[in-house]
């Protein structure tokens, strides 16, 4: 519970950094996605078993901001705690190679998802230049700011973790 | 010969051993022999000295060093303060320069009125081109108000809260905006893109395009006011077997560093949808 209640505040300030600063520093048109390297990052630690919920608030306080549709946010981020669940779960016990592997393939995923929801909005897209201008730029700030992100994620991880021990 | 009593002799013959000493050292003779009889005193004092400097410092200097110390912290507090205030100071400048030119623009079209709002938020989406502006409907922001700034046009006012609003900007996909060349009566598009950048489409291939040339509002459609800046063309490219030619858009405006905007609140966008004639089924 204190994990879901925790989510809240934290995916709200992360969703406010993210609009005032994260999406302002670009390589071309691609910026860096500090929620969803926070999902990958609480996916990858032992202690968290809620990431769900962490994706799906995440996604509703970005939808708040975006323009994007609702769904196509929310969805895309539900996929990406999926992807690091199996990969941490399944593929890779190792936190470092499993948020590497997480990241990668859960920035592909959303840019995957976002690329269909325009598609529906009748939004041309030129997909080479929209993977050169995009895509490779966002996999890139999201390997800058990855480890950062893991280490505070981590340590409120261990933390949200104490407190539900104690609780329970 | 007896009223030169010893002692008067004795002050005469010293008396004149002065004089005949000062006049020798006046001469430069005596200098030598000083010099023989005073070296090593010169010498002892410089070394007593020494040894005595060196125990002073021994014994006063670590006090100063915690003084300096503390003085420099002090000082260097100071000096961050100041930086911090210059910084503020140097942030206000540039916010008070934002606003006197928009103010300049304001005044320069008295027809409308506008809404002064700052930019507080981009959309976090990389292919959508979105600012969040920090009023909303209690200040009379309404959907659809067009946005500018004392460069030319943002873009338009796509959602709307009560305390804050969501701008579509020109360079946004869904972005479509009825421009003219400046000096020429030819109307065309200018379209947004996932990427960011603006083409002009929808120009004749009779109409001589060049780079350079300025880009305007039209004001057809009803979605912006006429004679708003947009941009400036970049680069032509006309294909003989093409309907019309096409060309890259720069905007007049830096949309990274945009920090202020006004809303043309006294602007009524028109709905043309229903005028628009209906396909026969």
């Amino acid at each position: 519970m204190i994990s879901v209640i925790v989510s809240i505040p934290i995916m709200l300030i992360l969703s406010v950094i993210q609009s005032v600063a994260v999406s302002r520093v670009n390589i071309m048109s691609g910026s860096a996605d500090i929620i969803l390297l926070a999902i990958v990052s609480l996916g990858v630690t032992e202690e968290n078993r809620k990431i769900f919920i962490w994706a799906l608030v995440g996604g509703i306080f970005i939808s708040f901001i975006s323009a994007m549709p609702a769904a196509a946010v929310i969805t895309a981020y539900l996929v990406v705690a999926g992807i690091t669940w199996i990969v941490h779960k399944g593929i890779w016990q190792s936190p470092i190679l499993a948020i590497l592997l997480s990241s990668f393939i859960g920035t592909v995923a959303k840019f995957i998802i976002d690329i269909i929801a325009l598609q529906f909005l009748g939004i041309n897209i030129d997909f080479p230049a929209t993977i050169k201008m995009t895509l490779a730029p966002n996999l890139i700030l999201n390997l800058f700011i990855l480890f950062p992100i893991y280490s505070i994620m981590s340590d409120l991880a261990k933390w949200v973790a104490q407190k539900e021990e104690y609780e329970g | 010969m007896n009223s030169i009593s010893p002692r008067t002799l004795r002050y005469v013959v010293a008396f004149l051993f002065i004089i005949g000493l000062i006049l020798l050292s006046l001469g430069g003779v005596v200098r030598p022999f000083l010099g023989i009889v005073m070296d090593p005193f010169v010498t002892a004092q410089r070394w007593l000295s020494e040894r005595y400097m060196a125990v002073y410092d021994f014994f006063t200097l670590p006090r100063d060093v915690t003084e300096l110390l503390q003085r420099n912290a002090q000082l260097e507090n100071e000096l961050s303060n100041l930086q911090s205030q210059v910084i503020q100071l140097q942030e206000q400048l540039r916010e008070t320069e934002v606003l006197y030119s928009l103010l300049d623009f304001a005044r320069s079209r008295p027809q409308d009125q506008y809404i002064a709002a700052a930019v507080i938020g981009k959309d976090p989406s990389p292919f959508l081109h979105y600012v969040i502006i920090d009023h909303g409907s209690d200040d009379g922001v309404q959907h659809g108000m067009p946005v500018v700034t004392q460069q030319g046009l943002v873009g338009r006012v796509a959602a709307v809260t009560a305390s804050a609003s969501r701008v579509r900007l020109i360079t946004d996909p869904e972005s479509v905006v009825n421009v003219r060349l400046q000096g020429q009566n030819e109307d065309a598009l200018a379209e947004g893109s996932i990427t960011g950048d603006v083409t002009l489409g929808m120009v004749s291939q009779n109409v001589t395009l060049n780079s350079g040339d300025i880009l305007l509002t039209s004001g057809l459609g009803g979605n912006f006011p006429t004679d708003i800046l947009v941009g400036q063309v970049v680069n032509v490219e006309k294909t003989e077997n093409e309907l019309f030619q096409t060309a890259s858009v720069q905007p007049v405006i830096d949309f990274a560093g945009l920090r202020a905007v006004l809303v043309i609140k006294n602007f009524k966008t028109i709905n043309i949808q229903p005028l628009l004639p209906v396909p026969v089924q």
